[in-house]
């Protein structure tokens, strides 16, 4: 086994110093790379020949390394849809498929400049630009009234041949992307929001539709008129607020385009044009000297807008939490994101206390972060994350000693109860968070309720099936439960998911107990290989001072073969 | 059942962060050492001492090659009065990577080592197991430097870690294949074809899933190493370095 440890290093600097990792396979599928021609997030796009019908194609090889075999299945169900979008504005799509490990998509070729291209460099004539997104519009409705909604159109999608023609690409496309996009385990920030509409922003997929495309049109036709986009941002907490609260600045254009534009920008869809051909129309009619159906909104309405904007504001939060994963990532951004000049007080203030509280504990000054966080909780019932910072505070506090082995103070029973009682209101709040309800689980199970333990755990592992703190409480209660078995298995899983987990000398405790006793039950069910395993585990993961030591050492001893 | 008593979870779950590996606010976090008060200390430290006794086993077995016993006490010694002395006080951003930052402070300890009297120890560690890995380590190369030693049993112990890494998500993506034949592939540099007939799929078919695999370890590597690294510092010059020991 140690010799291992060299030829591994070894064996890795060579794998590693093969071929560019980024090197094409020089084959794919019936595709013969020649160049690449592009590459975003999650793909390649090579120029390829298809050997059969010897023909040029665009190949788009999805290169994550995270890629789940249901986004090729997803892909494929796409692609048979996307063989009816036949449409002189719309790249045509041959084939979805994948040799193994990596799906890809042949497409036709666009001897072209994608749109954002163009923009960068220096926008074409306001005319020009025009006519370019009515045709755009004009191809995503044919696309609509074929029942497929691209969303994800933005200017990297849009291609213009040399000629002028204007293409839309990565059609229906959008959904398996995004997907991918969760499914890196990266910290990776998700693909550019700036063009999504406030429906997507908010997760509310009913709501998706053609005036979803048409509000991503809105934003093209104002970064055309405007040389900007209308919610920039740093990061995406900050871009999803805007979306959903603020009003664009005027593009400072002539009025009928900036009419035309805000209407596609309309926060709800049902304000917007009911078309993507009725926004090509408006454009046509501006092009050619007549006046536009769109009207600038009224300043009523605007004063509205922004009242219902402070209630979405704690969307857009949760939202960022949702996509961040971290609490404390999701936080700070949002205080940084904060524009206070029209935002609800109570909430905002309520927001920056439960901030505060979590630096306070963070620092360990529990009745600072305790008080901080009740008053967030006063200003604002709803604001979840504060009565976690509360129950982790006050659990804190009731255990001086804590993270040391022997002799840690059990938090009295009261503590405890309130602290239940935090981590209860922050899970019904929402949102759906595991580690809240692995945290719950485990104090349940100091208070000796390993049932709602272990209910607590199953519910955090249906949120997220790796979080190695439920599957550790869940281990526990079982342990507690009398099941070493069932104890075992979960901790288990704990190493396979986070090998590093067993640290701390009780959990290496907690996890050498389980692995023991399902040893001992093993072995007296004559199966002495699975005996010694476990056997060796508990040792292995046992802390320095394992009361059990000798009997494991023993039991490993009967157990060796000779 | 008996023996077990229900021991509240450590700090680190309470925060919501991890001390399975290194806390991922990489370098402010190591610089948590630098106040045992701070409540990420303990985890710091446990993480810190998971990854580098072994090296500093063999920095000590490098430079006293005779007397075992001693190598075991002065690896104790030197993380007891790590902490006692409070060299971690020190540690700064400035100073370079964690791992130079050990190095210094080893030279140091082994120049003045006090070896009066028995420190009590830091932690026990698994010596046996670190002392197979230095025989093979000197049997590869008899000529090593202490320094050497250190940084190549660092390097052995970031590659371990990134293969089981990977391993474990490969499996966990229903490609344990990918990994059976990366790990044939870096083992004997088997060719495509004769790993093409192995695994009874055509070369471009094990091509594709080194690449896979290729891939992903790198990126691990690099996470892996940018844990203990200033954000700004160049991972992929440590890299290199690690890929060269």
């Amino acid at each position: 086994m140690t010799s291992d440890r060299h030829r591994w290093l070894k064996g890795v600097e060579r794998i590693l110093a093969e071929p560019a990792p980024d090197r094409p396979p020089p084959q794919v599928g019936r595709y013969r790379i020649l160049r690449e021609i592009g590459r975003g997030g999650a793909a390649v796009v090579y120029e390829a020949e298809d050997a059969e019908l010897r023909r040029r194609v665009a190949l788009k090889v999805l290169r994550d390394a995270d890629t789940d075999p249901t986004v090729l299945e997803r892909l494929k169900r796409e692609a048979a849809i996307l063989a009816g979008l036949l449409h002189p504005n719309i790249v045509g799509v041959h084939e979805v498929g994948s040799t193994e490990g990596l799906p890809f998509i042949a497409m036709d070729l666009i001897e072209g400049r994608t749109l954002a291209e163009l923009l960068r460099e220096g926008a074409p004539p306001l005319p020009e630009l025009l006519r370019m997104l009515r045709d755009a519009a004009r191809a995503a409705a044919f696309a609509h009234s074929k029942g497929i909604v691209h969303r994800d159109l933005k200017p990297g999608n849009v291609l213009v041949e040399k000629g002028g023609r204007v293409l839309l690409t990565d059609f229906g496309l959008a959904h398996a992307d995004s997907f991918l996009t969760k499914l890196t385990r990266s910290r990776a920030v998700m693909g550019t929001p700036q063009y999504m509409a406030p429906e997507q922003v908010e997760g509310r997929t009913a709501e998706i539709g053609p005036r979803t495309d048409v509000y991503a049109l809105g934003v093209m036709l104002y970064e055309a008129l405007a040389g900007a986009l209308p919610f920039p941002g740093e990061t995406a907490a900050v871009v999803y607020q805007k979306i959903l609260k603020d009003d664009p600045l005027p593009p400072g254009a002539v009025p009928a385009l900036q009419a035309v534009c805000l209407r596609a920008l309309e926060k709800e869809p049902a304000r917007r044009y009911p078309s993507a051909d009725a926004f090509a129309d408006d454009l046509d009619r501006y092009l050619e000297g007549g006046s536009v159906e769109a009207r600038p909104p009224s300043p009523l309405r605007r004063l509205w807008r922004r009242r219902k904007g402070w209630i979405v504001a704690g969307a857009a939060a949760l939202m960022a939490l949702a996509a961040g994963g971290g609490l404390v990532r999701a936080w700070r951004e949002e205080a940084s994101a904060r524009s206070r000049k029209e935002e609800d007080l109570a909430g905002a203030r309520s927001r920056e206390l439960s901030s505060a509280a979590l630096a306070s504990l963070v620092k360990g000054e529990l009745d600072a972060a305790i008080a901080k966080a009740g008053e967030a909780i006063r200003l604002d019932p709803r604001n979840g994350p504060a009565y976690v910072v509360r129950a982790d505070a006050r659990l804190a506090q009731a255990r001086p000693e804590q993270g040391r082995p022997r002799g840690s103070a059990r938090p009295n029973k009261e503590a405890l109860e309130e602290a239940l009682r935090d981590y209860g209101e922050a899970i019904r709040v929402g949102p759906p968070d595991a580690e809240t309800h692995a945290k719950r689980g485990a104090a349940r199970l100091e208070k000796g309720d390993s049932g709602g333990a272990i209910e607590d755990a199953t519910a955090a592992l249906r949120i997220d099936a790796k979080c190695a703190d439920a599957l550790y409480v869940r281990g526990r209660a079982r342990l507690e439960a009398g099941d070493p078995a069932g104890a075992a298995a979960e901790f288990a899983a704990v190493l396979e998911a986070s090998p590093k987990y067993f640290q701390s000398p009780d959990r290496r405790q907690h996890a050498a107990e389980a692995f023991y006793q399902r040893a001992r039950l093993r072995a007296s069910a004559g199966e002495a290989e699975g005996a010694l395993a476990d056997c060796r585990t508990a040792l292995q993961l046992s802390p320095a001072r394992w009361s059990r030591r000798a009997e494991a050492e023993a039991l490993l001893r009967s157990l060796a073969p000779r | 059942m008996a023996g077990v008593t229900i021991l509240p979870m450590p700090a680190d779950t309470t925060l919501g962060g991890s001390a399975r590996e290194f806390p991922s606010t990489i370098w402010s976090s190591v610089l948590s050492l630098r106040d045992p008060t701070d409540p990420s200390f303990a985890a710091t430290l446990n993480a810190l001492i998971d990854r580098y006794w072994k090296p500093v086993y063999h920095y000590v077995r490098a430079l006293r090659r005779v007397d075992v016993e001693d190598a075991k006490d002065l690896t104790q010694q030197f993380f007891a009065r790590l902490l006692e002395r409070r060299d971690l006080e020190r540690l700064s951003p400035d100073r370079g990577t964690l791992r130079g930052f050990l190095k210094t402070a080893l030279k140091n300890f082994l120049a003045g080592a006090d070896r009066s009297r028995k420190a009590r120890p830091a932690r026990a560690f698994a010596f046996d197991e670190a002392e197979r890995d230095w025989a093979d380590a000197a049997r590869a190369a008899p000529e090593l430097t202490p320094e050497q030693a250190f940084d190549r049993e660092w390097a052995c112990g970031v590659v371990m870690e990134a293969v089981a890494r990977l391993k474990a998500r490969l499996e966990a993506d229903g490609k344990a294949v990918h990994f059976e034949i990366f790990r044939d592939r870096s083992d004997g540099a088997a060719s495509y074809d004769e790993l093409a007939a192995r695994y009874r799929m055509s070369p471009k078919d094990v091509e594709n899933r080194l690449t896979f695999a290729r891939q992903a370890i790198a990126k691990i590597l690099r996470e892996l190493l940018a844990e203990t690294m200033e954000p700004g510092e160049d991972v992929e010059r440590e890299l290199r370095y690690l890929l060269s020991r």
